[in-house]
């Protein structure tokens, strides 16, 4: 996808037709971080596989009251 | 090294006040000069409430002078950043859009601040919507560090680095979406907490980012950190998302004794860039350590880079959804750095974001188990570089500044999408004279142990207790 239809789609898809004319300039990092965490995904998350949650890894760690 | 009141720290002034040695009204008085002359002259201040605080400060001397049990921070002035509400004052967080903004709630960390006795003297210096690292502010003006005010103080709590490095206050609260705690301790010479996320209620302070926001205290001693995270921490029925934490366990873990405990030292991302003093410094740092009693292991890092871009995506996302009604109706009224932070936010699908919430749990533990291992807590400099100056962040080529603001956050952006809990600490100073800081990263909830470790450090050194020249 071209970055200036990146840019297009966003500005029109949240209604700010002015931020939408800089978004191009953020396409480069919103394409290598969204590469990042998909692939971490495909990794860990599948539809058996839900990954222990943040809030269980606390419970697990807290001390007693 | 001899201290005045206000340098010996919050536990001290709440023990003279205990004890009658000293009045609330005496030390609020001490605390307000400091803050109109220091808290100004270092643009740290946003607003002084002088009848308020003295008429907090009296009647807390009438409640001793009555004999009525005293809360742990009985008579003890603070102030804190500008974006934790208090009803009918003005919150403006930093921001030309909330300027006037008056809340109709009090956030729960003042109130809890309030029922332990504490003053409030008024609200401190932030970087706009708490979103630069450096204590940029377009509107309101740099924060200026007090050991040199070329140089950049930290944000973005950088009002609170600032009370607390001059001596105008004991202690501050901040907040820290990215590292916005230990930014300002780290440069400005202080010791600051984020805790585990989720230990201290969110209730009534602006938000940026729920699922990396936390809540902390700035303050020259690792002890009265301690005091202040006993009082703040605990489950509130007005933010679910806070637990309880055992009562009181933060002080009463202070022991100065490390025998047993073990430290690892993390390599790999984390000595990477590392400066050579920043390096020589914890070196040094770690031999203090041992000495206590502590053992030392070296342990690796995850993939880091993987873990920036969750914490980018996470924040760029929640503050784009809280923003996007302002970035639309009001672009123009956000600094361009800040407006660049938050506008990635509206481009990434909601997979993504699901995603990376999901990924928290699994990531966070890889985390501990690769540079954590075998130890019980690990450490790293809090800032891998030397505190640069105000013109290396603002000025020359956006290449450039953003290699360096990058650099600023690269230990401590990642620690909050961990949701760990993570101390700063003065550890040395640089030959330029800037303060130099170490970070202790724990498990989940290892606040006493966090503060333990700092707390036994400060017993054997003076960095902490140094104070800038040429304050008056």
């Amino acid at each position: 996808m071209r970055n200036e239809d990146l840019a297009a789609i966003v500005g029109d898809l949240n209604h700010v037709p002015e931020t939408a004319a800089r978004i191009s300039r953020h396409a480069p990092l919103v394409l290598d971080t969204n590469m990042l965490i998909r692939d971490a995904a495909d990794a860990l998350i599948t539809l058996d596989a839900t990954p222990l949650s943040f809030q269980a890894l606390k419970a697990e760690c807290k001390p007693p009251a | 090294m001899s201290q005045d009141l206000i340098e010996q720290g919050v536990v001290a002034i709440a023990d003279h006040i205990a004890r009658g040695e000293l009045t609330s009204e005496a030390v609020t008085k001490l605390a307000l000069e400091r803050l109109s002359a220091r808290g100004r002259r270092f643009n740290g201040l946003v607003l002084l409430q002088e009848e308020e605080a003295l008429g907090s400060a009296r009647a807390a001397d009438k409640a001793r002078a009555r004999g009525e049990a005293l809360g742990p921070l009985h008579g003890v002035p603070m102030a804190h950043k500008d974006l934790f509400y208090r009803a009918g004052r003005v919150a403006a967080c930093g921001s030309k859009i909330r300027r006037g903004f008056t809340p109709d709630v009090t956030a729960s960390v003042l109130r809890k601040l309030d029922e332990a006795g504490a003053v409030d003297c008024g609200t401190l210096h932030m970087a706009e919507f708490a979103l630069s690292p450096t204590g940029f502010n377009e509107h309101d003006g740099h924060g200026l560090n007090p050991w040199n005010p070329a140089y950049v103080c930290g944000g973005s709590s950088s009002g609170s680095g600032i009370a607390v490095a001059t001596a105008s206050v004991p202690a501050a609260l901040g907040s820290d979406t990215g590292g916005s705690i230990r930014h300002p301790s780290a440069m400005c010479g202080v010791t600051g907490l984020k805790p585990t996320h989720g230990a201290v209620s969110l209730f009534g302070a602006m938000p940026l980012s729920a699922t990396l926001d936390c809540i902390g205290p700035l303050a020259r001693h690792a002890r009265d950190v301690a005091r202040l995270h006993d009082v703040l921490a605990g489950a509130d029925p007005a933010d679910p998302t806070s637990l309880g934490a055992p009562q009181g366990a933060c002080e009463a873990a202070l022991s100065g004794d490390l025998r047993g405990v073990k430290i690892a030292r993390v390599t790999a991302y984390y000595s990477d860039f590392v400066h050579a003093q920043v390096s020589a410094a914890l070196d040094e740092a770690l031999r203090v350590l041992r000495g206590l009693g502590a053992l030392q292991s070296h342990t690796g890092a995850p993939n880091m880079s993987r873990l920036n871009a969750l914490m980018h995506l996470v924040m760029s996302v929640e503050a784009a959804t809280l923003h996007r009604r302002w970035l639309q109706e009001r672009p123009e009224d956000y600094a361009d750095q800040v407006r660049g932070r938050i506008e990635p936010g509206l481009c990434y699908p909601a997979t993504r974001y699901v995603e990376a919430l999901a990924l928290r749990g699994p990531l966070t533990r890889e985390w501990i188990e690769i540079a954590i291992g075998d130890a019980d807590v690990a450490i790293i400099p809090t800032i891998p570089i030397l505190t640069p100056t105000i013109a290396e962040t603002t000025k020359g080529s956006p290449t450039d500044i953003a290699a360096t603001i990058g650099l600023l956050t690269r230990h401590t952006r990642a620690i909050n999408y961990l949701g760990l809990p993570a101390i700063a600490a003065p550890c040395s100073f640089s030959d330029d004279g800037m303060p130099i800081s170490l970070m202790l990263v724990g498990r989940p909830w290892s606040e006493p142990l966090l503060l333990r470790i700092a707390d036994a450090f400060q017993r054997m050194t003076d960095w902490h207790l140094r104070l800038p020249a040429n304050l008056d």
